[in-house]
């Protein structure tokens, strides 16, 4: 009779199994999130090389109906205008009720929901916008967003920015002005902290100018906004960090990573002394790795003479003991 | 349908963009490449998620290069174990160099996922972790459905029942399932324990 059908009897594996522990499972946590990265890397690649052969083999009777398409996009109405592009995206996001990837192009007047899930857009008009979970916002046009609920983060990435964000609430109108914020709305009030710049936040009556280093709470009922000190790193911007565009190093002096980390944790970058900065400026990087910030400086500094640590808010670079 | 075979369909779905072949990927491959890696980077979660991560990552990208010439869990424990190479290179100097006997070029990659052990083991410990890490290596060779129900059914100490319900299949496939894992389990296990000895005796010799 085979073992197979519940009798233990002649097995020898039974046996030579008789000390084995099951094998190890690997982090729920660690699982999760190299699945997220390595599905929106999947779907990326796979995504547009599908893409490209079904244009291939549409080429031509593309051609044919060209005639036809065209008439036809004269009778319809003109298409809602892309206003950006997803670069990262982690967990359930949807716009207009359809999955996000990383690529998906993002239309005007389409609602973002990122449920559990975060995502990171690159603005057509310039600029890095982060959205955490549980957060509502919909694009009226390029540069102008209404946040219906949760919390944004943008970076103007050092006045690249050509048209800059505005971001509208029912408590007011955020606009930057050369920055990185976040605006929170959490149930009667809506909070801004600048890490970097100037925030002006538009209200009917008035405006409330927000410096870096600054949080200012606008609260329903509350004769005046409370204006408060805020930490420009450190655990409330980790999420944002996490979303930090990609970075490709290839090619590119270490003092371009250097800077960039500096920029997207909000630290200040130190050298211990200037042969270390000179040694920054020497050392041209190559390959690729995508990791956040913090852990992208750890695992290229690793293969350079140089190391790092953490001082309060500053990032001290020396020369590897 | 012979593993590569099965292995070379898999990838072409996922090139398809077939969302189901890129779950069914993960889901048979990342635990067995996690434990590929640890065993070879020891209790370090960072690095292991890492190297694990990258490996992946690589792989991803290389998908189209890959023929089936090879089953795709060696394929992978290849680009993994260059990474783990690199990984080290880079940290030599603060890291003491591992170098394990089996890495010997001419032991076969399954063999590569096992650890030196200590050597101030007693005997009967020594023979049962060694025992018990063979074991173990030799399911995670097999393909992801036979490895999980071997061990479901003598580790676990699972029904075939139990079994039939988690691979969501009905009980006559089930108890074909295991038959030809049993197959295969003895085929793997038979020939690490062969190349291992083989390659311990290549050791010595050369002392």
């Amino acid at each position: 009779m085979s073992d197979e059908d519940g009798s233990n009897e002649s097995d020898p594996l039974r046996d030579l199994f008789a000390h084995v522990r099951p094998r190890a499972v690997p982090p729920e946590a660690d699982g999760a999130e190299i699945r997220r990265a390595l599905f929106a890397e999947w779907d990326a690649l796979t995504g547009r090389r599908v893409l490209i052969k079904r244009l291939s083999a549409a080429a031509a009777a593309a051609v044919l109906i060209a005639g036809s398409a065209t008439l036809l996009l004269r009778m319809s109405t003109a298409p809602a205008a892309v206003v950006a592009s997803v670069e990262r995206v982690r967990g359930n996001v949807e716009v207009g009720g359809a999955a996000l990837a990383v690529g998906g192009r993002i239309p005007s007047a389409a609602r973002i929901d990122t449920h559990d899930g975060q995502v990171a857009l690159r603005l057509d008009g310039g600029g890095s916008l982060r959205l955490a979970p549980q957060t509502r916002l919909t694009f009226a046009a390029r540069g102008r967003a209404s946040l219906d609920a949760g919390t944004v983060y943008f970076d103007s990435e050092a006045g690249l920015t050509a048209r800059g964000l505005e971001v509208r609430t029912a408590f007011g109108t955020v606009r930057d002005v050369g920055t990185q914020f976040v605006a929170r709305l959490a149930g009667d009030s809506l909070d801004v902290d600048v890490r970097d710049g100037r925030v002006a936040i538009g209200r009917a009556a008035d405006a409330i100018d927000v410096r870096a280093g600054e949080r200012v709470s606008v609260t329903i009922g509350a004769s005046a906004p409370r204006r408060e000190a805020v930490a420009r790193f450190g655990p409330e911007w980790d999420w944002a960090e996490r979303l930090a565009p990609p970075f490709d190093i290839d090619g590119r002096p270490l003092i371009d990573l250097l800077r960039w980390v500096e920029a997207q944790t909000g630290r200040t970058l130190v050298f211990a002394d200037a042969s270390t900065e000179q040694a920054a400026r020497d050392t041209v990087l190559s390959g690729t790795i995508d990791l956040e910030p913090l852990s992208k400086l750890a695992a290229v500094l690793a293969t350079t003479d140089l190391d790092y640590s953490l001082d309060g808010e500053r990032i001290v670079i020396r020369a590897s003991k | 349908m012979t593993d590569e075979l099965a292995d070379r369909r898999l990838v072409k779905r996922m090139l398809a963009h077939d969302a189901e072949a890129f779950n069914e990927f993960f889901a048979g491959f990342f635990p067995r490449l996690y434990r590929f890696a640890r065993t070879r980077l020891g209790e370090d979660p960072d690095t292991i998620k890492e190297i694990v991560h990258v490996t992946m990552s690589k792989a991803m990208r290389k998908l189209g290069s890959y023929r089936g010439e090879a089953a795709l869990f060696t394929w992978l424990c290849t680009i993994c174990r260059n990474e783990i190479n690199d990984h080290i290179a880079r940290a030599a100097r603060d890291r003491k160099h591992i170098v394990l006997t089996e890495d010997l070029p001419d032991v076969r990659a399954a063999v590569d996922a096992l650890t030196a052990p200590s050597s101030d083991d007693p005997e009967q410990t020594f023979r049962r972790l060694e025992t018990t890490r063979l074991i173990q290596v030799a399911l995670d060779q097999l393909p992801a459905h036979y490895g999980n129900a071997l061990e479901w059914k003598y580790v676990y100490g699972f029904s075939v029942e139990e079994i039939a319900a988690r691979l969501g299949l009905g009980l006559d496939a089930t108890q074909s399932v295991l038959a030809r894992a049993k197959r295969a389990f003895h085929d793997v296990y038979g020939a690490l324990t062969k190349d291992l000895v083989a390659a311990r005796d290549g050791i010595g010799e050369t002392r």
